[in-house]
């Protein structure tokens, strides 16, 4: 038994990918990896808005139809690899046509959803152990597509990309064991504004687009005219664009067949190893996809052998996403609480926000509808799960964090318990738990199980949720910067060292010059830790502003991915900000303008300075804001600590405030136990 | 779709482990893992995209037969009957006996508790009123290699459950009205990145040999790798065929090693060595001495000879001490220690 397969035409109508304005590196891309599904997927990143699932979308009606087992749960190819119920079978095996099939991935999906699990309704009437097959098995030979994939929790996109790496799904779970193949091609996007993608996780693509909106007029009046078009009549739309479509369609066919025959000659091979090692790719994925991508190429540009110059081509699309973490990175956009202008008072203080109600809030609100209009109509949904809402519209709305819904159903499952807490129904348990009494319970015509209260099991989930620790310091050259340097590096390296199976994360900003850097974004891993923290740059002035602005933008990412954390943030300082924010971000600096917001100092703290005001400023919206610790640090060797601004940017955050004579690395480490949780 | 044995039957056309350009470091650990199983696994290190999963995987092509108890769900040695299958002897029944290929049994990190451990059969249960067992990877890996692949993700849970294997050699199941104990003495061969997290101390210990895997830097090689990927993509028949000699000597000379293996011994001052090797870098606890001498008489049965001599104890500990030494709180794990090791 398993959910009929939806025919995407059939539950929406699709835009047509020859009709989509400009874009041309998105489209080529995707035709790439219409050319070559084993190209190993393409991760797209951008804003929203521009095209990139219509395209992905669009690309699914573009591949030529596919020759399935009639009958099999997976739609194996009869050329095989076949499933093991394939295998099974006797004689020669049933064909039938079907349209490639397109499957969108919910972030909020559960690993039974993707996986598989086990068959209800096959075990209830008939008492038989049978699984009932996810998404995986469902995009075999297709295109699978993940939207907001950096959301995606970690336990997930491993089991994606496992499979996408391998071409099998393995399963070992609820009392199943099965291997079906599982090949198709992976188009993911996402927008680096939510957070960044983790290196192994965007490695692991072939290619990678950076998506912009068109920004040239013209063109964008088009994309307008074409939409209007389209959804006043999709048909006539359809019928308009057909030709361009077969067009596309043919020569897809065409480069595919093309594809086995096209050579890639030494010279080809050199510029690709070449281009890898330039851009600092670890491994040989990066010459491997750029070789890959040339020769699909070559394919679809109807030529028998991949030239440098084709490789030079494909290298953008191969290797940008896979350089190294770099050290220098773009500075973080504005975080979202500090962009709005409302005034402080107006932000609902979050740290009175209790978990319980943050689930409510998303129960009915417009975003839901999003996660949920790629089920068809129709379908079977397990009934443990409930597909968790997101609040992708409200989160614009002033003074709103985001606060994604933190559904029980989130996490892996590992095993279950008698214990009654509604954290889901574990069939598998409740099945077998239930299964000793059957004798007792059974009727004649009744169903062949009959579960009784006292069977039931929850499913316990792995919460995979370790803390999270930011330090924010002063790397200006006022006092013993590079020691104050030295000695939080070693700080964070003892810390992961003491906390690595905990699964606890340390990042770090760092504020000096004009600006301020995040050198190093959360990580558990000490080696990452100390490859980041190589180099440790210090000198120029204190700009304390940029320093909060930055952890703040930090703490945004990090609560949207994990709303259930409670970071600790340690801001390590002397206390004598001399640069505002205005001039960190090279705009123009007026004090006399926007000295008023926000009030509550003239109290007789710091110099009572522009940059004073604008740091206590963002220390309450920091505090406001987010659900975090903080605990300042004055590490003013001085004798004047009455004068520094350490205590009021401790008040004002609702910290703590320490002065450590000394500073080494076992002090800080002594304060992290102290404070953390 | 289910209660086949464990599927990793699937793919006949794996990439040939005899293909697998340079890296032999660790090819080396895990033949030395095939040849003696008592080394006790090996745990590889290393960034993204280095061969791996593909080598471990790959593995499987070069395991020896061993005499199985042919429908026992937990591939017992006749030699050494399981409980169950003790059992039908005294019955007086005769155990049917077959050559059997070890296999890698794959562990994924998703894999929930009662699949590892095993657990009630519920068809059984239900179709026929029966507590029936229903063997999990646990029983499958008894005397398997037991793979599991991002081993640093995996579960704390989990971990415990195979810690406690591991140790033991046997699991025990008590749970949904089963209570039983089989043999579970596995292989345990465990891939990871670093990068993405470290492993726990006690599972780290586990591991008997531990390699560092690194990109290649030589030109040439890395153009090998190319070539060869490309060329087993394109037709992976012809590619496995045109390897199959060289897996067969390899397969060849891992069995003549099996076979000398128990005749090794280890000439005077090896002992001497392998605890002053380990004291001179500083190991903790016993296991890495015993790992380290049973490696060296490895060494020198692949190679062919009846002696281990101090030169294998050397070789030895560059794959059996990394993960051993006691190391200062914030130093990173030591993989280049032959310079060490001659000093002393």
């Amino acid at each position: 038994m398993r959910p009929s397969r939806p025919t995407p035409a059939s539950v929406q109508p699709v835009y047509p990918f020859a009709a989509i304005v400009g874009q041309e590196r998105l489209k080529t891309a995707l035709l790439l990896l219409g050319v070559d599904l084993g190209l190993g997927g393409v991760l797209l990143q951008g804003e929203k808005g521009t095209a990139k699932s219509t395209a992905a979308r669009a690309l699914a009606r573009l591949l030529p139809p596919l020759e399935v087992v009639a009958g099999c749960p997976v739609g194996c190819d009869p050329a095989g690899p076949l499933c093991a119920s394939c295998v099974a079978r006797s004689g020669p095996l049933p064909v039938r046509q079907a349209p490639t099939p397109f499957v969108e991935l919910p972030l909020g999906a559960s690993e039974d959803c993707l996986a598989g699990s086990l068959d209800i309704s096959a075990a209830v009437r008939r008492g038989e152990l049978a699984a009932r097959l996810g998404l995986l098995a469902r995009a075999h030979r297709g295109v699978l597509y993940i939207d907001e994939v950096n959301l995606l929790p970690p336990h997930l996109s491993h089991l994606v990309l496992d499979a996408a790496a391998s071409g099998m799904a393995l399963l070992e779970r609820e009392g199943l064991s099965l291997s079906h193949p599982a090949r198709f091609a992976l188009v993911a996007s996402y927008n680096p504004e939510e957070g960044p993608l983790g290196p192994q996780l965007a490695d692991r693509f072939g290619l990678c687009v950076r998506v912009r909106g068109e920004q040239e007029p013209g063109l964008r009046m088009e994309v307008l005219r074409r939409r209007l078009a389209f959804e006043s009549d999709p048909q006539a739309f359809a019928a308009e664009w057909a030709t361009g479509e077969d067009a596309l369609r043919a020569r897809l066919a065409r480069a595919r067949e093309l594809l086995p025959r096209v050579e890639v000659g030494p010279q080809a091979r050199n510029r690709a190893a070449l281009l890898a090692a330039q851009a600092a790719s670890q491994g040989q994925r990066g010459e491997l996809a750029c070789i890959r991508a040339a020769r699909a190429l070559a394919a679809w540009r109807d030529l028998g052998s991949v030239t440098p110059d084709m490789v030079d081509e494909a290298a953008p699309l191969a290797l940008t996403h896979r350089a190294r973490e770099g050290r220098a990175q773009e500075p973080p956009p504005l975080p979202r609480v500090l962009r709005q202008e409302t005034p402080p008072e107006e932000i609902r203080p979050s740290r009175s926000e209790k978990p319980g109600q943050e689930m409510q809030k998303s129960g009915g609100q417009p975003g839901q509808e999003r996660g949920l209009r790629i089920l068809s109509p129709g379908e079977v949904r397990p009934v443990a799960t409930r597909l968790p809402a997101r609040e992708s519209t409200s989160r614009v709305q002033a003074g709103r964090r985001d606060s994604r819904e933190v559904s029980t159903a989130r996490g892996r499952y590992i095993r279950a318990s008698s214990q009654r807490l509604g954290r889901g129904l574990a069939l598998d348990a409740t099945f077998r738990a239930a299964a000793p009494h059957q004798k007792s319970r059974r009727t004649l015509d009744g169903p062949a199980l009959v579960v009784k209260e006292p069977d039931i099991r929850e499913k316990v989930r792995a919460a995979r949720r370790g803390r999270l620790l930011l330090f924010c310091v002063d790397a200006s050259g006022s006092m013993n910067a590079a020691a104050r340097m030295k000695t939080t590096k070693a700080a964070v390296l003892g810390v992961l060292t003491e906390a690595y199976q905990k699964r606890d994360r340390v990042g770090l900003v760092a504020f000096g010059g004009s600006g301020a850097r995040e050198l190093l974004p959360p990580t558990s891993s000490v080696e990452v830790a100390r490859r980041m923290l190589a180099e440790l740059p210090t000198g120029g002035k204190t700009p304390l502003a940029a320093g909060l602005v930055s952890l703040a933008a930090v703490l945004e990412r990090e609560l949207a991915a994990d709303p259930k954390l409670t970071p600790l943030a340690i801001i390590m300082t002397d206390g004598r900000p001399n640069v505002p924010l205005a001039a960190s971000q090279g705009l123009g600096y007026d004090p006399g303008k926007a000295g008023n917001k926000g009030g509550g100092w003239g109290d007789g703290w710091g110099d009572g300075g522009y940059a004073d005001r604008e740091v206590l400023n963002l220390a309450r919206r920091l505090s406001s804001s987010f659900r975090a610790r903080f605990v300042v640090v004055d590490t003013d060797t001085g004798h004047h600590h009455e004068i520094n601004l350490c205590r009021a940017l401790a008040e004002y955050l609702g910290a703590y405030c320490v002065s450590l004579r000394r500073l080494t690395a076992e002090g800080v480490l002594d304060l992290v136990r102290q404070h953390w949780e | 779709m289910n209660k086949q044995k464990p599927a990793q039957s699937v793919n006949p056309t794996a990439y040939p482990f005899a293909a697998i350009v340079d890296q032999n470091e660790m090819k080396l650990a895990l033949i030395v893992n095939v040849v003696n199983p008592r080394v006790g696994g090996v745990l590889i290190r290393g960034e993204k995209g280095t061969a791996k999963s593909t080598a471990v995987r790959a593995l499987a092509q070069l395991l020896p037969a061993q005499p199985t108890v042919a429908d026992c769900p937990y591939n017992c040695d006749p030699g050494r009957p399981c409980p169950a299958c003790q059992a039908r002897l005294e019955a007086g029944e005769t155990l049917p006996v077959e050559q059997r290929r070890v296999r890698v049994v794959e562990l994924p990190v998703g894999a929930t508790e009662d699949r590892l451990l095993g657990t009630l059969d519920l068809e059984a249960a239900l179709t026929e009123g029966e507590a029936r067992f229903s063997p999990g990877i646990l029983a499958a890996a008894n005397r398997q290699i037991l793979y599991v692949d991002e081993v640093n993700l995996l579960d704390d849970h989990l971990v415990d459950v195979l810690l406690d294997a591991a140790a033991m050699g046997v699991n025990s199941v008590e749970r949904e009205s089963v209570s039983l104990s089989h043999p579970a003495s596995f292989t345990l061969v465990g891939t990871m990145n670093p990068e993405e997290g470290e492993l726990r101390p006690q599972l780290t210990d586990r591991f008997g040999l531990c390699v560092q895997v690194r990109g290649l830097a030589d030109p040439a090689l890395r153009q090998e790798v190319i070539v060869r990927q490309l060329a087993w993509e394109a037709d992976s028949a012809a590619f496995g065929a045109a390897w199959a000699d060289e897996g067969r000597r390899i397969s060849a000379a891992v069995a003549r090693a099996r076979e000398l293996l128990p005749s090794v011994q280890a000439a005077p001052g090896v002992l001497e060595r392998v605890v002053a090797v380990s004291l001179g870098l500083g190991t903790d606890g016993h296991r890495g001495d015993l790992t380290l001498l049973k490696g060296a008489l490895t060494l020198a049965a692949w190679e062919g000879r009846n002696e281990a001599t101090t030169g294998d104890v050397d070789r030895a500990a560059l794959l059996a001490l990394p993960h051993r030494l006691r190391r200062r709180p914030l130093a990173e794990m030591e993989f280049d220690i032959a310079e060490k090791i001659k000093r002393i």
